[in-house]
């Protein structure tokens, strides 16, 4: 891997040396001609130059090819790495804002990336560059190079700092301004009817127009700091070609007077195209910080056993400010638990399947505490089908054989039968082939929730929690579904989790609790 | 995407003029500067160091090159600040005229990023793009005409060499056109990967899959690396051929006036102005081609914005509409997108000023849908109102005539608490209300809404289930109001699936 970001470097820094190794070499070339002689003294420059033209771009695509794939395997490194720290705590990635979370993950991992490619890959080869100019220019005209180095360093960080402080400011005025009109926006859009019915659309147009002209003036604003860095960088090439020509006119052999002039010029440019890969600085240490955070120190695995009996009993359990009420359910009956949403019923559910830790409290599966069992271990017996399941990109089969990669084709009709997606299934074109799209996008809010609960009869768990099975349904399938999924886990040890009263007709083993879990 | 959108100028106006004046000032300051540089070392190599006048004139030229670059990034910015602001309004207001019609086939959050982090996206439009665009067509034209008078060949050279840049990016992209979009489904899928198993981690860890997926997404990138190259190797093709054009190019003119110097045919003041400005021709041209894609997502967005405000609105009626109106449904049948069956199906019903009528039915059966085609956002010709049909009707005049409580009621800010309504009697009379009714339960914001529908003393009153989530003692209340307001000759139409409401209707209608 390093060796390849080497490689990208060298090519990288010829192709700069290239470019101004171009100017600096026509510039000799020009000035030499100038003093007639013969043409075979200047072979060696022609060549040069003509080698510099076209190895430029040639060593150019070179670099940025390397470059990619180095940053490449360094992104297929770093996704492992943020992979195994989610993995070994994803309770990050429970509850509301999980898929945000994830997509934040995913981006930062990206922005990570761009460390390399975008700011340490151009800057090494510029800084390379650079250093080999000012080196040449020291050379003949140490003067010239003391201003050469100080205007490149400008140029190198003077000039990204000040584009980054204002873009900071422009960003804390207008960033809330954003939010607001975004929110405007939406009100508006979500209540189109409401507002053309009671003709209130000057009304609302009014109140967008305000926003939208605070942040048109706050951006307005904001964009006179917006050239400064890229006049400081202009300024600073300036200073350093007028300091040359002063330096050098009368000091140095003719020939090298243009070359020594127009180098500067030369660099300048290479390093001007630093400034706009600054402006991502912020991004990359915000993504940092919040890769870092998820490095949790491995704690050790409990080393206890699965105990022989599969009862399920929760003993003053806390958890995200939720406290959750004792409940038993005796081995092999189901227990139906209702209550409002938001006062603690999916934390207890993955509180059961240790995906989180409660603040106090414990669970006990057979009498024993799980906080002693393993959580691979416990998840063999202890089962669940979140509200918010996921729905992978891939086909129906390949989401169904995640809970049994060896079940048979039959296993799988029979769950997609239980869970009422039986009929569905055998009428699509490409059956158990069809592709389900991002998060599910291909089925509809029922069908997605009907695969995930086919998906979880099909693991075949002793213990198993259902977390509002019938969401998206309408209310006879509701309880049809209900009832259907309590008759295939006749036997089991069932906790099902429901804000919608339980329907008229489940088994007779089956228990039913209100609890009006609270907050605390 | 469209390199140029005049539409987006015009909205633009004056500081779009204001980048070009800008870009010729930054045009003429770029060969002012090579004139006198060139011309200054040509006198420091026979000699003659150069004035001080000379040097504070050059340091003079880079200041007002600097300032020049600040004023176009300004100007650029503000431009691009007054565009966004002026199409977010009119996106806001054409969705308005629109309506809800047109909305139900959009996704309402793409409309919003549309008009909040797509249209932002035009910075980069106006502040790097244009103004490089504006360059990339005077300072060629600036250079040549400076360079061909004084070295034929080169300014040939140039001519020549110039437009192949154009030509050959236009003549790679289409060659890899096809090639990019074939891949571009493979690579999203692979690109994607990632965040599905990660947002899938909770799910795969519950059937003990989760360890086994961090081999997966070694292999998974490899692949997406792999695939990406392939891709890159094509796509950076582009940019080798403008690069190697322009630095050949450059090196066929300096190897040229070289040679011609050497045996005496041109001057070096001369041929250090063409070595100086030959590759300022190329560098706009450059910088265009990378902040093209820079520029596209802004550009894009700006061509959505465009095409919803082209879309033409629906056609409106114009006849007058009676004090009381009675509606007359007529077969009415709403197909709805992605659903085999009708919804309302061949319903038919009539509600004459004074009648107190409920809707009801299980969920799905166009209940809602009944109450939007009467306010006329589902276009439908089997709605009559007092023997006009409702499209023949003025849309505003009908509007009225009708206060309507919608399933999800807005609040705005700063809303007043309606008095004399007995079923308000648990919000405080001062109570201030946040944005989008913060500070009441959903319950008390809808019987909120009701008292503001009922205070609208409109001849007609659609109601979508106005006694949702009360106590019986509430919903009493409430159904004595909407009683009253019958008897004072409202039509009330409400949907409804509470018994109470529906025993106190004077008609049921059951879909």
């Amino acid at each position: 891997m390093n060796n390849r970001f080497l490689i990208a470097w060298l090519t990288g820094t010829l192709a700069a040396l290239s470019a101004a190794g171009l100017t600096a070499t026509a510039a000799w070339l020009i000035s030499r001609a100038a003093q007639h002689p013969p043409v075979l003294y200047l072979m060696v420059a022609i060549v040069a130059v003509r080698t510099f033209g076209i190895g430029r771009g040639v060593l150019r695509y070179t670099e940025r090819l390397t470059g990619h794939d180095a940053a490449l395997r360094i992104l297929a490194r770093l996704r492992v790495t943020v992979y195994n720290h989610l993995e070994r705590d994803p309770s990050t990635l429970l509850g509301r804002r999980a898929g945000d979370l994830a997509a934040r993950y995913t981006t930062d991992v990206d922005t990570l990336a761009d460390w390399w490619l975008r700011i340490l890959l151009p800057y090494a080869a510029a800084f390379a560059t650079g250093g080999a100019g000012i080196a040449l220019t020291a050379w003949y005209l140490p003067q010239a190079a003391w201003t050469l180095a100080l205007s490149l360093l400008i140029v190198a960080f003077g000039a990204p700092w000040l584009a980054l402080r204002h873009a900071r400011t422009a960003e804390a005025r207008t960033a809330p301004l954003h939010g607001e009109l975004a929110a405007s926006m939406t009100t508006l859009l979500r209540h189109i009817g409401e507002i053309i019915a009671h003709g209130e659309q000057d009304t609302a147009l009014a109140s967008l127009h305000t926003t939208g002209k605070a942040l048109t003036h706050a951006e307005q604003r904001a964009a006179s700091g917006r050239g400064t860095a890229t006049a400081l960088a202009v300024l600073a090439a300036g200073t350093s070609v007028t300091a040359a020509l002063w330096l050098a006119a009368g000091t140095v052999d003719p020939v090298l007077l243009a070359t020594l002039v127009l180098l500067p010029l030369a660099l300048h440019e290479l390093f001007a195209a630093l400034i706009p890969a600054a402006a991502i600085l912020p991004r990359i240490q915000a993504a940092r910080a919040r890769i870092q955070a998820l490095e949790t120190p491995a704690t050790p695995e409990p080393a206890g056993t699965l105990p022989a009996t599969y009862d399920l009993r929760t003993d003053n359990l806390t958890a995200r400010g939720c406290t959750i009420p004792d409940i038993h359910i005796p081995a092999g009956t189901a227990h139906i638990l209702t209550g409002p949403s938001g006062t603690g019923k999916s934390t207890l559910a993955a509180l059961a399947v240790k995906l989180a830790a409660p603040t106090s409290g414990r669970i006990l599966l057979g009498g024993t505490d799980i906080a002693t069992i393993p959580g691979d271990t416990l998840r063999t017996t202890i089962g669940l089908c979140a509200q918010d399941a996921h729905v992978f990109d891939s086909t129906l089969e390949a989401n169904l054989r995640l809970a049994k990669p060896d079940a048979t084709d039959a296993e799988l009709h029979a769950a997609l039968d239980a869970a009422h997606l039986g009929d569905w299934a055998r009428t699509l074109p490409e059956g158990l082939h069809t592709r389900t799209g991002e998060h599910g996008t291909h089925l509809s809010g029922g069908q997605r929730q009907r695969l995930t609960l086919a998906r979880a009869l099909l693991a075949d768990f002793p213990v198993i929690i259902f977390d509002e099975p019938a969401e998206h349904l309408d209310p006879r399938t509701a309880a049809e579904l209900t009832r259907d999924l309590l008759t295939a886990t006749a036997g089991r040890t069932v906790l099902l989790i429901t804000h919608q009263p339980p329907p008229p007709g489940i088994p007779a083993t089956s228990t039913v609790t209100h609890h009006d879990l609270a907050r605390t | 995407m469209k390199p140029f959108d005049p539409r987006l100028l015009r909205l633009a106006g004056l500081p779009v003029a204001a980048v070009a004046g800008l870009g010729a000032a930054a045009t003429g300051l770029i060969i002012a500067q090579a004139i006198v540089l060139s011309r200054a070392l040509a006198a420091a190599f026979t000699g003659t160091p150069p004035a001080t006048g000379t040097l504070a004139l050059l340091a003079g030229l880079f200041a007002a090159r600097a300032a020049v670059a600040w004023a176009t990034e300004t100007t650029a910015h503000r431009a691009s600040a007054t565009v966004k602001g002026a199409l977010r309004q009119r996106l806001a207001a054409h969705a308005l005229r629109l309506g809800p019609a047109w909305l139900s086939r959009q996704r309402t959050t793409e409309i919003t990023q549309l008009a909040t982090t797509g249209v932002n996206a035009l910075d980069d439009y106006f502040g790097k793009y244009l103004p490089q665009l504006v360059l990339a067509v005077i300072v060629p034209i600036a250079v040549l005409a400076v360079i061909v008078p004084a070295d034929l060949i080169s300014g040939l050279t140039i001519i020549v060499t110039l437009p192949l840049i154009p030509v050959f990016m236009a003549l790679i992209g289409l060659a890899t056109a096809a090639h990019t979009r074939k891949r571009r489904l493979a690579l999203a899928r692979l690109g994607h990967h990632f965040l599905d198993v990660v947002a899938g981690l909770p799910t795969l860890k519950i059937f003990g899959r989760a360890k086994a997926q961090a081999q997966q997404i070694q292999t998974i990138t490899s692949l997406y690396r792999r695939a990406t190259l392939r891709t890159l190797r094509l796509a950076f093709l582009s940019s080798l051929v403008l690069e190697l054009l322009a630095t050949i190019s450059v090196a066929l003119v300096a190897v040229g006036i070289g040679l011609r110097l050497v045996h005496g045919n041109l001057t070096l003041a001369t041929a250090l102005l063409i070595l100086l400005l030959a590759p300022e021709a190329y560098l706009p041209l450059r910088a265009v081609g990378a902040h093209f894609h820079a520029s596209a997502d802004g550009a894009e967005a700006a061509t959505r914005v465009f095409e919803i405000l082209e879309t033409p609105p629906p056609p409106a009626g114009t006849r007058p509409v009676p004090a009381s109106p009675a509606i007359t449904v007529h077969g009415l049948t709403v197909h709805h997108p992605g659903r085999d069956t009708p919804a309302p199906r061949d319903l038919s019903l009539t509600a004459a000023p004074g009648e107190f009528v409920a809707i009801t039915g299980p969920s799905g059966t166009g209940k809602t849908t009944l109450l939007n085609a009467i306010l006329g956002f589902t276009p439908t010709e089997a709605i009559t109102i007092s023997s006009t049909p409702l499209p023949e009707l003025d849309p505003a005049a009908w509007h009225r005539h009708i206060a309507w409580l919608p399933q999800e009621p807005r609040l705005a800010t700063g809303t007043t608490i309606p008095t004399g309504h007995a079923f308000l009697d648990d919000i405080p009379p001062g109570q201030l209300i946040g944005e989008d009714g913060a500070g009441l339960s959903s319950g008390q914001r809808r019987r909120l809404a009701l008292a503001r529908a009922l205070d609208r003393r409109a001849p007609v009153l659609l109601l979508d289930e106005p006694t949702a989530g009360c106590d019986p003692h509430r919903e009493q209340q409430i159904i004595t109001s909407l009683r009253a307001a019958a008897r004072d000759g409202a039509l009330v139409l409400a949907v409804s699936h509470r018994p109470a409401l529906t025993a106190a209707a004077d008609k049921v209608v059951t879909l």
